[in-house]
């Protein structure tokens, strides 16, 4: 065959493919003047809803209903939704209560609850249920659990986030149902139920009676924000759970619910979590006593020091410790009596990041009779430790005659450490 | 003999006609699908409530991480437009990779830093590292200085072995970011954290903007036709192909100007490779072998179609031609490596989608575009072929190229309302002759690239920088 015959087909092709881009110009341009045209358009219905608005702040009950009747015959459905969804930016505070209960009770709502419940565009139900969800009709939580079990995911997604906007006890109950159900991110949900009132915190301890280890953990996340109350017990259950995760979250809900009733459960939790084998249970843990009992736990925290490996427990209590600015220096006196070297060692440590080394070495000087006292001890405790790092470094940041003095104090305990710190400052280093 | 020329004449062009026709199929149906998944992305971006995400404590932090050498150009801007995000919680890893420029002046001044002396452990074989500094004006910002010899990759490894949040956000220091860029993509990651290991979002470019302070205050895209036939191309390749691979999981490639990984991922893939030439591309193919190998976790890779941010493209005929000479150079190294992919049913979707792509249009494409040409025109020259086959062909292959073209742009259009009618206008008019002008360059540069790539050039060109350059050092 003659391959000029295909030039027939290439050119039918073409005729083809000149027609699709010309609707595709055709439609692009037409976007393109639609945008602008219908951003206009709904700048300036924006700009007279709200003058409007702006007039009928501080009016009765009797007017601003007129109002809004009035308005509700000018504005489509589609409308009302936008306006709803985006009230925040759109409606004067004052105003909304009224447009609420307006709305809420009026007929344009059976057609915004007919457009959130049934099938068919699915991103205009969508709209539909924020909008229920904002109003807080009372159909809206049987219309948006129903909306949970939809196929679609997105349909399932954007219900859960008109829920959260009900806030209700009923509302969460149906969020953590979706929790349990482990249908969406726990992480998700939590975020959601955080903006939730105190108020439905007893549907989150009912939850917590019976799920999975998953929603165990979000459960326990989310209660961590909250003021938990006579939540001990679930609390003790949790902190021995199989799961290091939920161990974990357990101990820093315990650290914020150790008042009142639950504190000796709380403690008792705490501290037998402070032996467990994973490192940020202990890690929750040294937080949790700490939040609790402040430096009372460092006796605790100290018996663990001698035997923690993880870096970050370490830091966690060196942190305790530093963070007792009045007791800091008692603190780290007694732990220089401590037989382990290692435990002297990380007192030091803590007494150098504290910047309590200047303060040790000051009040050596000039402080309080019984202030100076304590200093010196310390300064003789640190010295006869062995462990005194950070000693040059601050005996660098005293004037010549200072160091002098303090130098005399060090050799006191021992001569010859001071001989060696001496020509080191006086050189500069 | 006559009839042996026809018999060949007509088989061979019977081949790249066929060849033509199914790529011209497989890019429409990725047009079309890219045009209907960036609809339902852009819905939801509508529906989303981003105001309670930016208020919860739950949003998951993220570590962003800045590699740059030699950016005292960009450096003060694209470090403004990262304080300048709207997210609750992320943290600044700058890594300066052994700039001889201002570039760590800049931050300096700018950042006001203090050196520190925090453990680092290199996990990756990023190098060595010269200082590490924290910011005393912003506390999340922490400089770190590289000795550099690893190219980006090692760079961008330095910054992962500083990151300390679940998820790390790369960004070039030519990138200006939006200020919602974090917080449009991390709603997506919010949605499913247990399964979305990366995520990419378009960025375009920014040659001609107005930029103050980190932020685009004035854009037109009524620029050179050079920029603006990127500007195409970038649109076919991110919302025409990127987006409809990623309704199916196979999304090869998340691009270093903006990509966000889950970093408890890229340290079970060992981060990024610093022997590849393109470090982006391969840790994506790479993360792909990982998604085959856990099957049971559902890992996901996704694009979408938000935009990001704007990055600088160049400007030159030479420049474009060398910049998109390693583009090819760095896509046949990345398609050779994974080749053992194609059409491997293990890897999914990814096998029989995008890796077919990549070996017979990203690779060979080149020899079967050359060897039309050649065919096309000896059976002109020979008689064999008329001129209205030859016009036909012609005007053919121009309009499935404006086809593909105009159908993401059309879709963006409609979706993020980026151009005014004299834009679109200006963009479509040039895609109807692109075929004529722009689609020759980069036909040169492919060329080049492929004797480049087997000749062992692996070099990284630099590409010029266009923005002039701070007289003083800026602080914020």
């Amino acid at each position: 065959m003659n391959p000029n015959y295909y030039s027939d087909i290439a050119w039918t092709l073409n005729l083809i493919l000149i027609a699709v881009v010309f609707v595709l110009v055709a439609a692009g341009l037409l976007v393109a003047f639609a945008v602008n045209a219908a951003s206009r358009r709904r700048l300036e219905g924006e700009a007279s809803l709200k003058n409007l608005l702006q007039d009928v702040k501080g009016q009765d009950t009797h007017t601003l209903d007129q109002r809004f009747s009035e308005l509700d015959k000018q504005a489509t459905t589609e409308q009302w939704i936008e306006v709803v969804n985006e009230h925040e930016t759109i409606i004067p505070e004052e105003v909304w209560p009224h447009l609420q209960r307006h709305l809420s009770s009026s007929a344009r709502m059976a057609e915004i609850e007919r457009l959130a419940g049934q099938p068919g565009n699915k991103w205009r139900r969508i709209e539909a249920m924020k909008c229920i969800g904002t109003l807080q009709t009372p159909s809206a939580l049987g219309i948006l659990e129903k909306s949970l079990s939809d196929k679609d995911q997105d349909v399932v997604y954007f219900g859960m986030l008109a829920l959260a906007r009900v806030r209700s006890a009923e509302a969460a109950r149906i969020l953590l149902d979706v929790l349990k159900r482990g249908v969406f991110s726990g992480q998700k949900i939590v975020s959601l139920l955080e903006t939730f009132p105190p108020e439905c915190l007893p549907e989150v301890y009912q939850a917590l009676q019976d799920c999975d280890t998953p929603a165990a953990f979000w459960l326990l996340k989310l209660l961590s924000k909250f003021p938990i109350e006579n939540a001990h017990q679930i609390l003790e259950k949790y902190s021995s759970d199989p799961s290091a995760d939920v161990r974990a979250a357990a101990c820093e809900c315990l650290g914020r619910s150790g008042y009142g009733e639950s504190r000796e459960t709380a403690l008792k939790c705490l501290r037998a979590c402070l032996r467990d084998d994973v490192w940020y249970v202990r890690l929750q843990a040294v937080r949790g006593l700490s939040r609790i009992c402040g430096t009372a736990c460092l006796p605790q925290l100290a018996a663990l020091m001698a035997v923690e490996r993880s870096t970050l427990v370490q830091e966690s209590i060196k942190n305790v410790v530093i963070g007792d600015k009045e007791g800091v220096l008692a603190t780290i006196e007694t732990c220089l009596d401590a037989d382990s070297q290692m435990i002297k060692e990380w007192h030091v440590n803590a007494l150098v990041d504290s910047n309590s080394v200047v303060t040790v070495l000051s009040q050596c000087l000039s402080g309080e009779p019984r202030e100076q006292e304590r200093a010196l001890r310390i300064l003789a405790k640190l010295i006869r430790s062995k462990v005194h790092f950070g000693l040059k470094e601050t005996l660098d940041q005293f004037q010549s005659e200072s160091r002098k003095r303090i130098l005399g104090i060090i050799a006191d305990t021992d001569r010859e450490l001071a001989a060696r710190l001496e020509p080191q400052t006086s050189g500069g280093l | 003999m006559e009839t042996f020329n026809h018999y060949f004449f007509e088989t061979a062009f019977l081949f790249f006609l066929g060849y033509y026709l199914v790529l011209a199929v497989y890019y429409l149906f990725l047009g079309m699908v890219g045009a209907l998944v960036n609809y339902k992305r852009e819905r939801e971006a509508a529906g989303e409530d981003y105001v309670a995400l930016a208020a919860s404590s739950f949003t998951i932090p993220v570590s962003i991480i800045l590699p740059a050498r030699n950016e005292e150009a960009w450096i003060a801007d694209s470090l403004q437009c990262l304080l300048n995000l709207n997210y609750p919680e992320f943290e600044i890893i700058v890594v300066d990779d052994c700039s001889t420029d201002r570039t760590m002046d800049i931050l300096k001044a700018k950042l006001d830093l203090e050196p520190v002396h925090n453990p680092y452990v290199d996990h990756f074989n990023a190098g060595k590292i010269k200082g590490l500094y924290k910011s005393r004006k912003h506390p999340q910002v922490t400089v770190l200085s590289e000795e550099g010899g690893k190219k980006k990759a090692g760079a961008v490894n330095a910054g992962l072995n500083l990151a300390r949040y679940k998820y790390v956000c790369v960004v070039d220091a030519d990138t200006i970011l939006q200020p919602d860029a974090l917080m449009k993509v991390m709603a997506h990651v919010q949605k499913a954290p247990e399964k979305i290991i990366g995520v990419g979002s378009y960025f375009g470019l920014l040659n001609g903007f107005e930029i103050k302070e980190g932020r685009v205050v004035k854009k037109s895209f009524l620029r050179s036709p050079l920029v603006a036939y990127q500007d195409l191309e970038y649109l076919r390749s991110f919302i025409g192909n990127r987006i409809a691979w990623d309704r199916w999981n196979a999304m090869p490639n998340i691009a270093g100007g903006f990509g966000v990984w889950r970093r408890d991922i890229l340290f079970e893939l060992g981060g990024y490779d610093t022997e590849a030439s393109c470090e982006d591309c391969e840790l994506t193919f790479r993360a792909h072998e990982y998604i085959a190998e856990h099957p049971e976790k559902d890992y996901r890779i996704m694009m979408l179609p938000y935009v990001v941010g704007w990055t600088e493209a160049p400007a030159s005929i030479g420049a474009l031609i060398r910049q998109r000479n390693r583009w090819h150079r760095v896509t046949i190294e990345t398609t050779r490596k994974f080749l053992h992919m194609l059409f491997n049913p293990r890897f999914g979707n990814f096998a029989f989608l995008t890796m077919p792509y990549f070996f017979f249009y990203e690779v060979l494409g080149l020899f079967f575009e050359v060897g039309a040409w050649a065919v096309t025109i000896a059976g002109f020259l020979s008689g064999i072929f008329n001129l209205k086959l030859l016009f036909g062909l012609l005007v053919f292959m121009n309009l499935v190229q404006s086809v593909v073209s105009l159908l993401p742009l059309v879709a963006f259009q409609r979706e993020q309302k980026a151009f005014s009618p004299a834009e679109f206008l200006y963009l479509s008019a040039l895609s109807l002759v692109e075929f004529f002008f722009y689609r020759w360059i980069i036909l040169i540069a492919r060329v080049t690239g492929t004797i480049d790539y087997f000749r062992g050039i692996r070099v990284y060109d630099a590409v010029p920088r266009y923005k002039s350059i701070p007289s003083q050092p800026q602080t914020c």
